[in-house]
């Protein structure tokens, strides 16, 4: 019984000049205490931390400084400042945790500013039992037991027993010294902890439309001169394209006809030019005969163009169109 | 020691245990004064919050590429749908939102869907030119009719409100990536990636 006793006595003692000692420093330095939720301000700061905050004006904020705020729904968040602005004497400052790859949505306008000065690793959980009812009643319990011990009587010693140790006040005086980071009071902070992750795609390409093969240039028709043709033809290979042409005049470079060529799968692409379609000139006229291979589906995409001449010529009994 | 002495001790020792009601005071004091938000007693969530993407990136951070997230010989109007599949490996609740920007000359040309939980689907041919992605089920989280940013500091949120994924839970993102039927003749050869950047927070984060 007096074992207990005395072990009683010295917890009481201990851990009360405890408390009192960090009540009275927290008192004095105007510090806040701050039990951290979790890893978001890692590796510096970890959850089960202890944070020792003062509040100073906003003004005296720096990048760089960890600070705890309360935001719009009331949960407290304790991150490092990345960017602060002045409203007056007032400060704008976006935060963002340590350990994640984005900043805080929102940003916060301060008068004044709960800066983080101390982080005590570890010490979060005492403090957080010490704030919890079970804490609570513990400590209650224990005040309760020292004045029990000191007002129930005490069993007198045997006359033979060993003599006992002479104890003081100084040894408890020593291990509240040493375990002065044991218990402690505070308040919770929250700092949003998340994770980020990326993915980037393989190359997207598009096509590039390829031209077609030079045009082959076959005269066709006619009796003698009249009614002479000629028939271009390209390999079609790819069923997206279509073709356009058109039809220069050589000399002058003026377009005097023009059109679209679709070949049906499989088939190559073909161009009948005839007399009645070039425009009439005198005597021999040469013609280029510019195609270009393009996609059905985008017009505008076109390939480079192949030229091909033809020239009419003045015969007998009418024109005709010859290859060039 | 004398009983005397002992005595004194003792008392002494008991006047100094009352520290422990002003210790407790200023707890509850504090933790009233400066915290509305209640913790349940002794628990301190060092939990563990993990984003995946396709089932990789465990661990804080990190990027991939997909490899098979590529289309080549693209004409105007066809398009390609492919699923990036978001999990939660971690031990918390999260919940993640998206954004995304492409790199390259055909950046500008791209028209971009997005379909949460959404499966992926893909028809036609590149012979013929044809080809169509398209994300069947889920919900459309973006959706434009003009280019997504070419900005990697300005990116365009394709997931914007927060989507929930339980611990172990994961989500298909089905993205469709269309070029444009009205896309110009310049971009004819032209190429372009697109990184989608995933955000998780834990849940219940402001």
């Amino acid at each position: 019984m007096s074992r207990l006793r005395v072990v009683v006595l010295n917890a009481g003692a201990l851990l009360g000049v405890l408390c009192v000692l960090v009540a009275a420093a927290l008192w004095v330095t105007g510090s806040r205490p701050l039990v951290v939720q979790s890893d978001s301000m890692a590796p510096e700061i970890h959850a089960g931390d202890l944070l020792l905050a003062r509040s100073i004006p906003a003004a005296d904020l720096e990048v760089g400084d960890v600070v705890s705020v309360v935001d719009g729904s009331g949960v407290r968040v304790t991150h490092r400042i990345i960017e602060v602005s002045e409203s007056g004497a007032e400060r704008i400052v976006r935060l963002r945790g340590d350990a994640n790859a984005v900043a805080d949505p929102d940003a916060y306008t301060l008068s004044r500013a709960e800066r983080v000065t101390w982080v005590l690793p570890g010490v979060g959980s005492a403090a957080a039992f010490v704030d919890s009812t079970p804490g609570r009643v513990t400590a209650i319990g224990i005040v309760a037991g020292c004045w029990l011990a000191v007002v129930l009587p005490r069993r007198r010693a045997p006359l033979h027993a060993r003599p006992r140790r002479r104890r003081g006040i100084a040894p408890v005086l020593v291990g509240a010294a040493l375990l002065l980071p044991a218990v402690l009071p505070g308040a919770r902070a929250w700092a949003i902890f998340d994770d980020t992750a990326t993915v980037a795609t393989a190359p997207l390409a598009a096509h590039r439309v390829v031209a077609q093969g030079q045009p082959q240039c076959r005269n066709e028709g006619g009796l003698f001169g009249v009614g002479e043709y000629v028939r271009l033809t390209w390999p079609h290979v790819d069923v997206r394209y279509e073709y356009r042409w058109e039809a220069r005049h050589t000399a002058t470079g003026e377009v005097v006809r023009s059109g679209v060529v679709q070949p049906a799968g499989g088939r190559p692409g073909e161009l009948e030019l005839r007399s009645s379609v070039l425009d009439l000139g005198l005597g021999a006229t040469t013609y280029d005969v510019v195609v270009h291979a393009r996609l059905r589906a985008a017009p505008s995409w076109e390939a480079a163009g192949t030229t091909t001449q033809v020239r009419t010529s003045a015969v007998l009994l009418g024109l005709g169109v010859r290859c060039a | 020691m004398s009983r005397h002495r002992a005595r004194r001790s003792g008392l002494l020792r008991a006047v100094l245990s009352l520290g422990l009601l002003v210790g407790v005071g200023v707890s509850g004091t504090m933790a009233y004064w400066t915290d509305q938000a209640t913790v349940t007693t002794g628990q301190l969530a060092a939990g563990r919050l993990d984003l995946t993407l396709n089932g990789q990136l465990a661990g804080p951070g990190g990027s991939t590429t997909d490899t098979t997230f590529a289309v080549g010989d693209l004409v105007p109007g066809e398009s390609f749908a492919r699923a990036i599949s978001v999990g939660n490996a971690g031990t918390v609740p999260l919940d993640y939102t998206a954004v995304s920007h492409t790199n390259g000359t055909l950046g500008p040309g791209l028209r971009w869907t997005v379909v949460a939980g959404g499966a992926a689907s893909n028809a036609g041919s590149s012979a013929n030119g044809d080809r169509t992605g398209t994300c069947t089920g889920g919900t459309t989280t973006f959706s434009s009719a003009s280019a997504i940013s070419a900005n990697a500091a300005a990116p365009t949120p394709v997931v914007p409100a927060r989507r929930p994924l339980a611990a172990g839970a994961s989500e298909t993102l089905c993205v469709i990536v269309r070029l444009d039927p009205s896309a110009p003749s310049s971009l004819q050869g032209a190429t372009a990636t697109a990184t989608f950047v995933v955000n998780g927070v834990q849940r219940g984060a402001p």
